[in-house]
């Protein structure tokens, strides 16, 4: 085993070493040379990045736009030694996908507020004319990935669309339904495909699962079939009447704490058997996949459908693809139609894989005009268009595959998730006991039993500490910020309202988080009193 | 002495030697260079108090902090505190400010007891001055939402805070203090015409476009229908529809005018 780990921690630091020494930071032949390193592992959506690369030094001949792709499995070890290196690439994208990434960025990438808050001047003549680049885009850049709440700035710009959706076998879904174009509509009709795609393997004789899925998929795919199922509870617990979870996780987690849910809501109980359903129609054995081994299922046509964040793999399938949004619970399902608002709006999902400009960088100048040129209509337009990805920007027109990735608006807001509870150790405790909600036919209690015995109170109280912790650090560098700012502004205090409001909001859910801790404790206390 | 400490931590020759260029930097979180650059300038300037009170933020917040530059950050922001003068100074402030902060947001766990006094020395001291009041908002967070040793009651924490009402004047701190207010209001389970008040209040401060506005007029409508103000409630539910067209919350408006439609004909009590 010990062979084994020093084997890749080995083959990742050469990939490291190869990338840094490869990497070239002076100029060629008088031109300026600019660094970009991207996460984008699809050979069409790299090839667009290279296109437009090339259409820049087109527009600006002194500049040489040279691209590296970063695998995502070594960006954390990359992303770390790029920080403190005197020559990071120029611009840098970045997906938060850990902890320590946010703080990474934060500390050691240039604030980029100003050019979000400015018309972009590469969409002149364009239906952005005039528009500010933040409102070019189509989630108005609300993403984590792109602003920093707590430092009250934006770092970086967005570049993929992620929606969830299911996509599929156009050939197998022809064969079974009789048309390639068939999606279902609701939640009843979801489970009859899966159903006749279950008879049709076994009438054919065929090794053919309705849905290919790993440990992950079954998260994704559970959360969007049972997120309608406790949207009710969701409100009723909405104590300030805003009318949603203002952060999922952070909402979720502070709401259990002061007991205003819990695992035993009937509300939570039915999202849990709506997971068991889902669960069903997997591959048998899907906890043990990884994602490679589902794409492998999929694209060889063992499986119908599978669930994706963006049609990144639509070329290497040898069948054509189709997608549909997940069909969730509506009011009028017999079982659980009571907790039910309708299918949620998809108006907060945020666009990720942030561009962002490095602090140690020496061409901040021709980054920044870099960051415009790529996030113009034009420039993601034709990005759009050659990788097959979901767009950014406004009008800007998507593949017929993307479309169905477009996020639909309409809709209520999001129900309470058990899985959105606290962070690493809720997490690790909900997947290590996530068999038992497949087995048997009281799979519901026995789960519910585990995670109860296993104290996942004091598990979320853990993880919620470490939030607080990470809060406390956020907010004392943006007093002395804000602090600075105060002296660079001098008698007025209107450059201060802004980031004053920032803080109040970030501040005041570090002391939501303390009060809800509190909570949790008094109930405790009091139990242990009067058990 | 902070100048002396920042060899320690590596200052370089390359540091920019102007307190308004390190000011700057402290703005961008660039707390190393601004440590330098502050400490470079004592070298030849070492009685500006507000170089002394950069230097001691920019290295409380230096990523190589370590125990002993701690200590001498404190007992620098102790003693600009001191010697604040009797109308205190902005430097003297921004030290007392800086202690409660220290307390709430570097301790471990916070000290939120220790952070309230500084805030309200800070505030008591400073009277109107727009550090006085920030002072005053932090100690308004920490009334209504930080588990103090006195433990007071839900209507202690709400009063205790209303107090500070007319102490908060300057239009951003308003606008912060009255948010903070009617969470710590509602969490607290206050009268809802009470929290109607202050939600009024905060709307005629003009919040700037912001998920703060999105959600005040959720609020609005939602508290003014529950207090029977139907009319109201409808006005600001449809403010929201023409404001917030496409938000996750905008189906939920449109279904609470439509129930508003549908069991009453309007009207104020």
């Amino acid at each position: 085993m010990k062979r084994i780990q020093l084997i890749i921690l080995t083959a990742i630091f050469g990939l490291c070493a190869f990338i840094v020494i490869s990497r070239k930071s002076e100029t060629s032949d008088g031109k300026i040379v600019l660094r970009v390193s991207h996460l984008f592992k699809e050979p069409a959506a790299e090839a667009a990045m290279e296109a437009i690369g090339a259409e820049y030094s087109r527009l600006h001949p002194e500049v040489t736009v040279k691209f590296l792709k970063v695998p995502l499995p070594i960006f954390l070890q990359w992303f770390r030694t790029q920080l403190i290196s005197d020559e990071p690439p120029d611009i840098v994208q970045y997906q938060l996908w850990h902890r320590d990434l946010r703080q990474m960025v934060a500390q050691g990438f240039e604030p980029i507020t100003d050019l979000v808050e400015q018309p972009n001047p590469y969409n002149r003549g364009t239906s952005m004319e005039g528009i500010s680049l933040r409102d070019s885009y189509v989630d108005g850049l609300q993403g984590g990935e792109a602003f920093f709440p707590e430092m009250g700035a934006y770092f970086g710009l967005t570049y993929r669309g992620v929606t969830l959706r299911v996509v599929y076998n156009r050939d197998l879904m022809a064969k079974i339904m009789g048309d390639p174009d068939w999606t279902p509509n609701n939640w009843p009709e979801f489970m009859a495909l899966c159903e006749q795609t279950e008879t049709y393997a076994q009438d054919n004789n065929l090794k053919l699962f309705p849905i290919a899925a790993d440990k992950f998929g079954i998260y994704l795919m559970g959360n969007e079939a049972s997120i309608s199922v406790s949207q009710k509870l969701a409100l009723r617990t909405n104590y300030n009447y805003d009318f949603t979870l203002t952060t999922a996780t952070l909402d979720t987690s502070l709401r259990f704490l002061r007991g205003e849910w819990n695992l035993r809501n009937p509300e939570i109980l039915a999202g849990l058997d709506v997971y068991r359903k889902v669960a069903r129609y997997m591959q048998p054995g899907f906890l043990q996949f990884d994602v490679s081994d589902v794409n492998f299922q999929f694209l060889q046509g063992y499986a119908l459908m599978t669930i994706a964040g963006g049609p990144s793999f639509s070329d290497q399938a040898n069948f054509s693809l189709g997608a549909f949004r997940i069909p969730g619970l509506k009011p009028d399902d017999e079982k659980y139609g009571d907790y039910v608002l309708g299918p949620y709006s998809e108006a907060k999902h945020a666009t990720t894989y942030a561009f962002g400009i490095p602090r140690n960088t020496k061409q901040k100048e021709v980054a920044r005009d870099f960051l415009q040129f790529l996030t113009s209509q034009q420039t993601n337009q034709k990005f759009t268009l050659a990788s097959g990805e979901v767009p950014v920007i406004r009008d800007v027109q998507a593949t017929p595959l993307a479309s169905k990735f477009l996020p639909h608006l309409d809709g209520y807001i999001y129900g309470i998730l058990p899985r959105a509870l606290g962070n690493t150790s809720t997490r690790q405790l909900f997947s290590e006991n996530l068999y038992r909600l497949f087995q048997g036919e009281d799979g519901v209690e026995k789960f519910v039993s585990e995670l109860e015995d296993k104290d996942i109170m004091s598990a979320t109280v853990r993880d919620i500490r470490t939030m607080a912790q990470n809060y406390q650090r956020n907010l004392r560098e943006t007093d002395a910020a804000l602090t600075a700012k105060s002296y660079q502004s001098d008698h007025s205090t209107e450059p201060l309202d802004q980031h004053i409001l920032s803080q109040t909001l970030f501040e005041m859910d570090f002391l939501r988080i303390i009060y809800s801790l509190d909570q949790a404790e008094k109930r405790e206390t009091r139990q242990v009193r009067n058990p | 002495m902070l100048a002396a400490l920042a060899s320690t931590i590596g200052a370089t020759e390359a540091a920019p030697k102007s307190t308004a260029q390190a000011w700057t930097l402290t703005q961008q979180y660039q707390f190393a260079q601004a440590q330098q650059a502050f400490a470079g300038e004592l070298d030849t300037n070492a009685e500006s108090r507000d170089t002394r009170l950069g230097a001691a933020l920019a290295m409380l917040n230096h990523p190589a902090l370590k125990s002993k530059a701690l200590r001498t950050s404190l007992d620098e922001l102790q003693q600009l505190w001191d010697s604040r003068g009797e109308i205190p100074d902005r430097v003297g402030l921004w030290a007392g400010y800086a202690l409660g902060r220290w307390s709430q947001n570097y301790e471990s766990p916070p000290d939120f007891d220790l952070a309230n006094t500084w805030f309200e020395r800070t505030a008591s001291a400073g009277d109107d001055h727009y550090i006085a009041q920030l002072a005053r908002l932090k100690s308004a967070g920490l009334w209504l939402f930080a588990p103090l040793k006195s433990n007071p009651s839900p209507t202690t924490r709400i009063s205790e805070v209303v107090a500070m009402d007319s102490r908060i004047t300057d239009r951003g701190l308003r606008i912060s203090y009255l948010v903070l207010l009617i969470d710590g209001m509602l969490l607290n389970k206050a009268d809802h015409r009470e929290v109607l008040t202050r939600l009024v209040e905060v709307w005629a401060l003009n919040i700037p476009p912001s998920d703060t506005r999105a959600r005040t007029l959720c609020q609005l409508g939602t508290l003014s229908r529950m207090v029977g103000y139907q009319e109201q409630a409808i006005a600001y539910y449809q403010q929201f529809l023409v404001e917030f067209p496409v938000d996750i919350r905008t189906q939920l408006v449109r279904d609470r005018l439509a129930e508003i439609a549908e069991t009453s004909e309007g009207g104020q009590p």
